[in-house]
């Protein structure tokens, strides 16, 4: 069963998670800002930074769909039923926009790690233009390899303007991107601070991520997304051949047949 | 001696409402000394909805929220109401002490020592406010009334072992839906309707609150004896009866059309009662339940919702049709689609694989391909290595597959000679989960399933 004090609590952090949003007008690409809420959590962690509006917050619509958007990303969080050493937990960093790539030097980057974020996102709406609505989030996935893959992802969602909220949460609802990416990084993490010992637990994570992911993009999947869908599958594929050779992994996925590997990975996936 | 009388005839009432098995109940309980009918075979417990739509109203026990579950509770009696023994009780409090898990605990430590089949849900949830807009999100759990309850589970045979699956998950979060501050007024109107207990269905007939039939701190409790279109009638242990608007409406709406989760709960309510006493009239009741939620726009938003669904539909198929040909031919429809709807669920796909499997096992002259079938498992355990019953089914199959009494219904390519099968089965008996040799055993439902012919 769920943990329904967790999600009590949840529930409370969330509100006054949007709450604080809800005050707050955010400022676009502010520099530096620290977030140290972050260091009264245990835990793995996403950071939810500022989501900002571009014209302002005099548009209730546009203030509306942010405040959901915050509400449904917190929300999704509530899904997941992990074992309690793997489960992450949302940290809201009021008033921090980072800029980019640019605010992530490799020191940061470490920093973050070692506090066990794997997932910090940002994002703005954006003035509805051709009759449609425009957020677009950036998500940081930590520690993706670099010299594999950005570990920053751009997303542009259009939510049809004039949609009724029922619309509009049913369209948030549909989202379930943030668990995905998280669920992505914190299999290379679990990877890179247990080796063997984490196969099962990060093969597991990668299968659900990739599936929503794939659900998420669609039929036609960017540049950018369809790099990420191969370096997850690349990740599950290079479980399996590590498994099936590596001694020290005990798993069930060492003794997967032949056929069922190469339906995953065709030729090795590698 | 009034008094005694009074008791007697309420016992007398009680039995003869048990000995019918017709048992329908209510009760209004504080979650600080919650209560429950002990005997009935489904109660579901309704929990105030956590008010969100202020910075303080989250602390305290919410009108709105409270009301919002009053109706959900009278409604879900009427709608469950068919399907046997079952009761729905309304829970009062404050948020810090309406945590289901909570008063679960508390129930079970009361009344845990009764019939195992006996079955709970708990339906909770929030009033969330956004910009000026308000949302109602709802959660569900269900189980049976033991400590640790295993889940419910199919189990079918396969040579002289079986094969099991459970569902994708017993506790359901549910997409928010909108409600405007109209709606918010129109279920504490609603609520004062339904709160009076009339002498004749009908709203200008006399009445009187249902709460002040309860006198003396009594415990609010009372057994449904008819339904008549929305009404219900009730006797109450404090000896008294009349009529309660049991439907909820929120202006020309029903409530269910509005939160079609309350659908999802009458089914799963539905699969409860036809377990206790089978009857097809219930299964196709709970189907028509099942069927409404998965065609509600909520569904498409509650992916693992939509696939328990579509797995309690194609099991109350199996056990209203006596698990027959036609009826797994239709089930293994609705499992496919259940692990479709959610492909990172092992439990889903594991479930869709030991129907499909069993399918082809049930007719004698029909030669398995040994392989095919043992990789849909492993396909399973590969999305989720962890999942130990899928593990189990694997190796069930191997053990039935080198068995000489079976050997026969099996084809193989690649050759596998019985030590081959006997060396895969040691392998999986030596594997390791979370650093421990792991268990390969069938797991134990507290209701068995029924034997297929």
């Amino acid at each position: 069963m769920i943990d329904m004090k967790r999600q009590n609590s949840w529930k409370r952090s969330l509100i006054l998670c949007v709450a604080s949003l809800g005050l707050g007008t955010g400022v676009w690409a502010q520099a530096d800002q620290t977030c140290t809420e972050m260091n009264k959590v245990f835990g793995y962690k996403i950071l939810l930074d500022d989501i900002a509006f571009s014209s302002g917050s005099t548009d209730v619509k546009e203030k509306e769909l942010m405040e959901l958007l915050n509400f449904e990303l917190g929300g999704h969080l509530q899904n997941l039923d992990d074992e309690t050493a793997l489960r992450y937990h949302l940290v809201r960093c009021n008033g921090r926009v980072p800029d980019g790539e640019a605010s992530f030097p490799p020191l940061t980057v470490e920093g973050l790690v070692n506090r066990d974020v794997v997932l910090e996102l940002w994002g703005k709406v954006l003035a509805p233009s051709s009759g449609k609505h425009n957020v677009i989030l950036t998500y940081v996935m930590l520690p993706l390899p670099k010299e594999n893959i950005s570990p920053f992802l751009l997303r542009q969602y259009q939510p049809k303007i004039g949609s009724t909220p029922d619309e509009i949460v049913a369209w948030l609802a549909d989202l379930g991107e943030l668990d995905a990416y998280a669920k992505a990084a914190r299999a290379v993490r679990l990877l890179s601070l247990k080796g063997p010992a984490a196969y099962d637990n990060a093969k597991a994570d990668l299968e659900s991520a990739s599936a929503s992911l794939q659900t998420a993009f669609g039929t036609k999947p960017e540049s950018s997304q369809k790099q990420l869908l191969a370096f997850l599958v690349k990740q599950k594929c290079e479980i399996l051949h590590n498994a099936r050779t590596n001694p020290v992994y005990k798993g069930p996925l060492k003794l997967l047949p032949d056929a069922v590997v190469e339906r995953e990975c065709p030729g090795g996936g590698l | 001696m009034t008094h005694v009388r009074g008791l007697h005839c309420r016992l007398v009432a009680a039995f003869i409402l048990l000995a019918a098995g017709t048992l329908r109940a209510g009760m209004i309980s504080q979650c600080t000394a919650p209560g429950m009918f002990p005997d009935s075979d489904l109660t579901v417990f309704v929990f105030p909805f956590v008010d969100y739509t202020s910075r303080d109203s989250s602390l305290l026990e919410s009108p709105v929220g409270t009301e919002l579950a009053g109706l959900i509770q009278a409604d879900t009696l009427l709608a469950i109401s068919r399907y046997g023994r079952v009761a729905a009780i309304r829970m009062l409090g404050g948020p810090e002490e309406c945590q289901p898990e909570r008063v679960l605990g508390s129930l079970m430590a009361q009344f845990g020592n009764g019939r195992r089949e006996r079955a709970v849900i708990m339906v909770w949830g929030r009033i969330f406010r956004a910009a000026g807009e308000n949302y109602v999100q709802s959660y569900a759990s269900f189980s049976r009334f033991v400590p640790n309850d295993p889940g419910e589970m199919l189990q079918l045979p396969l040579g002289d072992r079986v094969i099991t699956s459970q569902l994708a998950s017993q506790a359901l979060i549910f997409a928010p839906r909108h409600v405007s501050d109209e709606d918010l007024q129109a279920i504490r109107d609603r609520f004062a309707k339904e709160n009076i207990v009339h002498d004749k269905p009908d709203e200008k007939s006399p009445g009187k609150p249902l709460l002040t039939l309860f006198p003396n701190q009594a415990r609010a409790a009372y057994y449904m004896t008819e339904a008549q279109g929305d009404w219900i009638h009730i006797h109450t242990q404090t000896g008294q009866e009349g009529w309660i608007l049991a439907r909820a409406m929120l202006g020309q709406q029903s409530l269910s059309a509005r939160l079609p989760e309350m659908k999802f709960v009458e089914g799963v309510a539905g699969y409860f009662g036809f377990r206790a006493q089978p009857d097809a009239k219930k299964a196709e009741l709970a189907v028509a339940a099942l069927s409404a939620f998965e065609d509600s726009p909520l569904s498409s938003t509650a992916p693992i919702a939509l696939a328990v669904s579509k797995q309690l539909r194609g099991m109350l198929l199996l056990l209203a049709q006596n698990q027959s040909d036609s009826a797994f031919e239709q089930a293994a429809t609705l499992f496919a689609e259940s692990a479709a709807a959610v492909p990172a669920s092992s439990s889903a796909s594991n479930a869709a694989a030991v129907v499909a499997l069993y399918r082809e096992w049930a007719q004698p002259s029909h030669k398995l391909n040994f392989q095919d079938n043992l990789n849909r498992f492993w396909s399973t355990v590969s999305t989720n290595p962890d999942d130990r019953m899928t593990l189990t089914n694997c190796w069930t199959l191997i053990n039935v597959a080198r068995n000489p009494a079976f050997r026969h219904r099996f084809t193989f390519d690649p050759p596998l000679s019985e030590q081959d099968l006997a060396g895969s089965a040691r392998n999986m008996e030596e594997l390791e989960l979370g650093g421990a040799q792991v268990r390969l055993a069938n797991a134990q439902p507290v209701v068995p399933w029924p034997k297929a012919h």
